[in-house]
């Protein structure tokens, strides 16, 4: 369990304290959304809501720990789609199940993920991720 | 510049560290919107990284440039919703969003420009499709983000609901 922001690359965050299971088709992680993390009094002032992006942040950096374990770094190139069934609010705990696999036709990383709060579904999140060839760091930009 | 800070902090709900729009360079109510936010090295996404990192690791979080264009696209939303007099107690939420593709990335100094055009608009919902640029640099296309409506009293109870 960690409880620092990743200090090598920049997070609005830290959106996963605890990684629930990890093998070659996915991971699970987990975020418990407290009270006092501080956008909550800019989002919004008396009404605190989890942003939405920050579930699909969640997944990213649960896509980025995956990634270092299974195909190395990784650069989020597409949404493909986003869809927030139910609002994340303090005291929620949010647990992302992400699937993963690099697709062959064109070797990007797919990852299809469906995000918890409890039993309650808040929000499906399709990303694509580009996979960096470790002799050029550049194979990802366009 | 048509439209100060001040006045968005007057439009929209969102303040320091979630309000992500500076300035409305143009807006055509109902229609569509050019507005900007500068992005700085004193942002609190920067502060946890490390001393050693390098200028690559200073990425401006994707996830944020979203937010950033979806506040835009909430700001024609909202004045849309003025004119038609709609309660002001409503909160706007991220709904839904298509194929949004990020093509560079922006860094500290850097300044986004989005460009955000209302493609449907529905009694509680909106569909937005636009794209933000760097200087002339296209950094994201979006082709669709739903935008929805919701009051905050039902938030409120849901809630509540929620921790009981």
């Amino acid at each position: 369990m960690s409880t620092e922001a990743p200090d090598n690359y920049a997070v609005p965050l830290l959106a996963l304290d605890q990684i629930e299971s990890i093998n070659n088709a996915g991971i699970k992680t987990r975020k418990a959304v407290s009270a006092d993390e501080p956008y909550f009094i800019g989002h919004f002032p008396n009404c605190p809501i989890f942003p939405g992006v920050f579930i699909i942040e969640a997944v990213h950096q649960a896509v980025i720990h995956y990634a270092a374990n299974y195909c190395g770094r990784v650069r989020m190139i597409e949404i493909r789609s986003v869809r927030f069934l139910s609002p994340v609010a303090p005291g929620d705990l949010l647990e992302c199940d992400c699937r993963c696999a690099v697709r062959s036709e064109d070797g990007l990383l797919q990852v299809k993920a469906t995000c918890y709060c409890g039993s309650r579904r808040v929000a499906s999140v399709n990303l694509a991720y580009c996979i960096e060839k470790a002799d050029d760091p550049k194979s990802c930009q366009d | 510049m048509i439209l100060s800070h001040a006045k968005i902090k007057s439009i929209l709900p969102h303040r320091y560290p979630m309000l992500l729009v500076d300035t409305v360079k143009s807006l055509e109510p109902g229609v569509s919107i050019v507005a900007t936010k500068n992005v700085t090295g004193n942002e609190p996404c920067f502060a946890a990284l490390a001393d050693w990192a390098g200028p690559e690791q200073y990425a401006y979080p994707r996830t944020l440039i979203m937010e950033s264009f979806g506040q835009a696209a909430g700001i024609i939303f909202t004045m849309d919703q003025r004119q038609a007099k709609l309660p002001s107690h409503e909160v706007l939420f991220f709904g839904a969003a298509t194929r949004c593709h990020f093509h560079e990335d922006v860094f500290p100094g850097d300044t986004l420009e989005h460009r955000a055009c209302l493609e449907r608009r529905l009694s509680d919902a909106a569909v937005f499709s636009g794209e933000v640029w760097v200087g002339d640099r296209r950094v994201v296309e979006i082709e669709r983000m739903i935008m929805v409506s919701r009051p905050t009293t039902l938030l409120d109870q849901y809630i509540i609901r929620d921790q009981r």
